[in-house]
């Protein structure tokens, strides 16, 4: 295997074959090494970051470089052999809960560790692994590194790039930064290793280096690295510094990264300007969170979290909860179709129900087998994938792997708990509300007759059911009791469950854009919801029936006790771009002040989302946020476009 | 104590500042013709010709459970409620002890007015009140009486007695293309907002055309009709008359 892979010039795959009888781990690093040492380089393109542009890296999930179809072509069973050795870690979670996430793990390197240490410094941590595999594995990947670095600036002085940068890489990351420009290339280097997921605390880790310089244009290049490269997000704390204020000036007009920014009663009128200026840019930036709510909930779900950690939180991906450098955290190990469930329930118990509790009991004991099936697949993926996924990578460049001597998947990682998330949640507190006052208490439509409305996606019927008074985002005492009631009883689930390390899980509702398949296998529902639209896209209520205003939106949203949802609880927002500053403000205090967690704005009239979805090409750089990320509008699916565009726009 | 309403509405932003619920009262002395909320005129409730239910009767109290709701959105903006029309000195016990109860628990407290009302009864009124709106339809006794049906007099009484009052008080000026844009009302008003200390400040409430299918509704004729709504330079160019920031 090893001759004719390395015949054929697949160099990273050749290493996992050249010492066939190490352990996993091992044969991975040692492919990882072949792999840097023999990669084609990235093309300079004359900016002061290098590597900038598309990334060529090993894809992250698992560590692998491996062409198969070219493998495949000359060879199909060196091909099947390399899949039965390395790709056959497989999933136990039930499909039809796998909304936004199946056992994917978004990542976070230990940025300020490298910056303040260096690379090169990580070799007497090393060398104290007990595990001859793991310590002689991590060794390779660190010259592999090491010998990608010495290219890097071999063919950048052959190509006669900035000299500056030249200097700044013959020392970074290896050794320690000692100044803003070393650190932000140090940054963005070991976000290219990661394969440019997550930018983790920039304006923190990099304020030690800061000595009045403006790194806008560099924090530019920066985002647009982790942009191209479909990275995600990064955190701006309420540990303020004049790098935050760069961080979001450099963020306007930009889709990435999702900026999450913390503020509370303490926040300045600068930070607030300056957020509502990126807001104006329409680009979704940033999402404001609420340190009082998330964090302590945090500290108090894992008391185990230390104190100096848990001011480096950084939503991965969308926003899954964790801690930046330190996490291998379930973002998203799944995601529970609530709706779907209650499909199934209306088939098959509606008609008998001799009441609505005895039917809405019904569907929580649905829930419950559903959770407990959910979190038992999770646990087997990870027992699975600790012993055949291992990630040399993410060991290396994640706390506390090395010290504890464990591979990234199989508990090295500091904090491991896990986070699900939940589709549908309003869907099924309006299709309840329906239910209940139709089908039981006004009587107003038999069981039966429900059912066949809805199979036949009954127009009329539909309508009456979107135009029911009873639903969730007017702040009706009624229909919000009934809300926080349900969604308490069904995240309580969660509590006490552990995962294959020993952690709990987290609830989540981060759709991502997955509200749209999900909504694909379901049927007309008793919300109003026509067969196969897509799901409440988050928190909100369901388009259009945010009637009452903004502020009965948020006391609704609020009821929900979204600090029970720690694994974090998405609210789309959207305003017109004549909104006041102070009233925005005013807006966002008020709900995190009743507990709310997290809000992401977009701003945007109508008129202008209907121009871009009639001619895409008018406003290709338009940005929305959509379940917990932001995209260009032109790029979504034209059900996502819809959703978008249908959504309540508040004055 | 009970009250007719139209509406209660939460999330206002243009009824005094911050976050505000707006109680919106039913009745009013006054017959502007270019009122665009006609149905806020008569005192009972009624109905528009399709049937339609307008207004209903509710108690201070209810007012109170419904406006609380969003206190902890008045707290961080300044906001608060404001009690508007209609006109609320049409129903002063009702508008009264709304704004007692308002600022009871703690609630700041505005009201919207066309200031045309007993003396007695509008200084009654004020004790409860944090802020004024107070509307000037015009500066010209005749104008004033033909465009509205009453008399300046009283309303200029208790302008003087608002600020007597010490309350702090915006002037708010609807002002129509062609009947009261004139260039000599609008420095009066000025002149008004120089010499009232207690004066925050004048505000344009532009013309706009979005009530008239309401008097179709009310089976009423819409005197200005004809009227189209200002430019934006036309706004403009009477904000920088009345000394509007």
């Amino acid at each position: 295997m090893y001759r004719f892979l390395t015949e054929i010039g697949e160099y990273s795959a050749a290493g996992l074959y050249e010492e066939e009888g190490r352990s996993l781990f091992y044969r991975k690093a040692l492919g990882l090494r072949r792999f840097y040492e023999t990669c084609e380089l990235p093309q300079y393109t004359g900016k002061k970051l290098y590597p900038s542009g598309a990334a060529a890296m090993p894809f992250y999930l698992d560590n692998l470089v491996v062409d198969l179809k070219k493998i495949s072509n000359l060879n199909c069973g060196a091909a099947e052999q390399i899949k039965k050795d390395f790709y056959h870690y497989r999933s136990a979670v039930p499909a039809e809960h796998t909304v936004a996430g199946n056992m994917y793990t978004h990542s976070m390197p230990h940025y300020e560790r490298f910056l303040r240490e260096g690379i090169l410094s990580y070799i007497p941590r090393i060398e104290k692994i007990e595990d001859t595999d793991m310590r002689e594995g991590l060794l390779h990947l660190v010259k592999g590194i090491e010998c990608y670095i010495e290219r890097c600036v071999a063919y950048l002085e052959l190509e006669k790039a900035d000299k500056v940068l030249i200097e700044a890489l013959k020392k970074v990351p290896l050794y320690p930064a000692e100044n803003i420009y070393e650190a932000i290339v140090a940054w963005n280097f070991v976000l290219y290793l990661d394969r440019c997921d997550n930018l983790g605390c920039v304006a923190s880790g990099l304020y030690p280096y800061y000595k009045g310089e403006d790194i806008t244009e560099l924090l530019e290049n920066l985002y647009d690295n982790l942009d191209i490269n479909e990275g995600y997000s990064m955190a701006l704390h309420t540990d303020y510094n004049p790098l935050t204020l760069q961080c979001l000036e450099a963020s306007k007009g930009k889709r990435r990264p999702m900026i999450e920014l913390f503020v509370d009663e303490n926040t300045s009128r600068e930070v607030w300007n300056k957020a509502f200026e990126v807001i104006r840019t329409t680009n979704g930036q940033p999402a404001f969170y609420n340190p009082k709510v998330l964090l302590e909930g945090l500290k108090k779900k894992f008391p185990v979290i230390k104190e100096g950690d848990i001011g480096r939180f950084c939503g991965g991906g969308c926003a899954e909860s964790m801690i930046a450098g330190v996490s291998n955290v379930g973002s998203l190990d799944a995601g529970i179709n609530l709706l779907l469930i209650l499909e199934e329930c209306i088939k098959t118990n509606l008609a008998d129900a001799a009441s609505f509790d005895a039917f809405y009991r019904g569907y929580i004991v649905a829930v419950e087998q559903v959770v407990v099936n959910v979190t038992r697949g999770i646990y087997h993926s990870q027992k699975e994938r600790a012993l055949y996924n291992p990630l040399p990578m993410r060991t290396l460049l994640v706390d506390d792997c090395i010290e504890k001597g464990l591979d990234y998947n199989n508990g090295g990682a500091r904090y491991m708990w896990s986070i699900i998330n939940f589709a549908g949640i309003i869907n099924v507190i309006d299709a309840m509300l329906v239910i209940r006052d139709l089908v039981f208490e006004e009587k107003w439509i038999s069981a039966e007759e429900l059912i066949n409305k809805l199979t036949e996606n009954d127009e009329e019927f539909l309508k009456q059911a979107r135009n029911h008074h009873a639903c969730f985002g007017k702040n009706e005492v009624d229909a919000d009791s009934f809300a926080a009631q349900m969604v308490e009883t069904i995240f309580a689930m969660l509590d006490g469950r552990k995962t294959y390390f020993g952690e709990g899980f987290l609830p989540a509702s981060i759709q991502f854009q997955s509200q749209v398949e999900a909504g694909k296998k379901i049927g007309a529902t008793p919300d109003g919801r026509e067969c196969g639209a897509p799901l409440c896209d988050s928190l909100g209520a369901i388009f259009g029936k945010d009637t009452a205003g903004p502020t009965a939106l948020l006391k609704s949203v609020a009821a929900l006790k979204p600090g029970r949802i720690l694994g974090t609880p998405i609210l789309n927002f959207n305003i017109n771009p004549d909104f006041k500053n102070e009233i925005l403000q005013a807006l966002i205090m008020g709900y995190m002040q009743m507990g709310g967690v997290q809000m992401q704005i977009t701003c945007i009239s109508r008129e202008v989302l209907e121009e871009a979805y009639r001619d895409p090409e008018s406003h290709k750089n338009l940005v929305v946020r959509v379940g917990g990320y932001s995209e260009y509008f032109y790029k979504l699916s034209d059900e996502l476009k819809r959703m978008v565009i249908n959504r309540t726009i508040q004055k | 104590m009970q009250g007719n309403i139209i509406n209660i509405t939460r999330y206002c932003t243009d009824d005094g500042p911050g976050i505000r619920t707006t109680v919106f009262l039913k009745g009013c002395p006054l017959r502007c013709i270019w009122c665009h909320n006609p149905e806020s005129q008569e005192y009972q409730v009624e109905q528009y010709i399709s049937g339609e239910i307008i207004g209903r009767s509710i108690s201070a109290q209810e007012v109170l459970e419904e406006v609380v709701k969003d206190k902890v959105f008045y707290d961080v903006s300044g906001g608060g409620v404001t009690v508007s029309g209609g006109e609320p000195l049409f129903q002063p016990l009702f508008t009264a002890e709304i704004l007692r109860l308002c600022k009871e628990n703690g609630i700041h407290t505005a009201m919207e007015t066309s200031g045309y009302a007993d003396q007695q009864v509008f200084l009654k009124v004020l004790e409860y009140c944090d802020l004024v709106l107070f509307d000037i339809k015009e500066t010209d006794n005749e104008k004033h009486r033909r465009f509205t049906g009453v008399s300046l007099e009283m309303i200029m009484k208790n302008l003087r007695q608002l600020e007597k009052a010490a309350i702090p008080f915006f002037l708010r000026l609807p002002v129509i293309p062609g009947l009261n844009d004139r260039k000599e009302h609008l420095l009066t008003v000025k002149k008004l907002v120089q010499e009232l200390e207690h004066c925050q400040g004048a505000e344009i409430m532009t013309y706009h055309v979005l009530g008239a299918y309401k008097y179709e509704r009310l089976g009423r004729k819409y005197l200005c009709s004809q009227i189209e709504e200002p430019s934006k330079a036309q706004v403009e160019e009477w904000r920088g008359l009345i000394g509007a920031k």
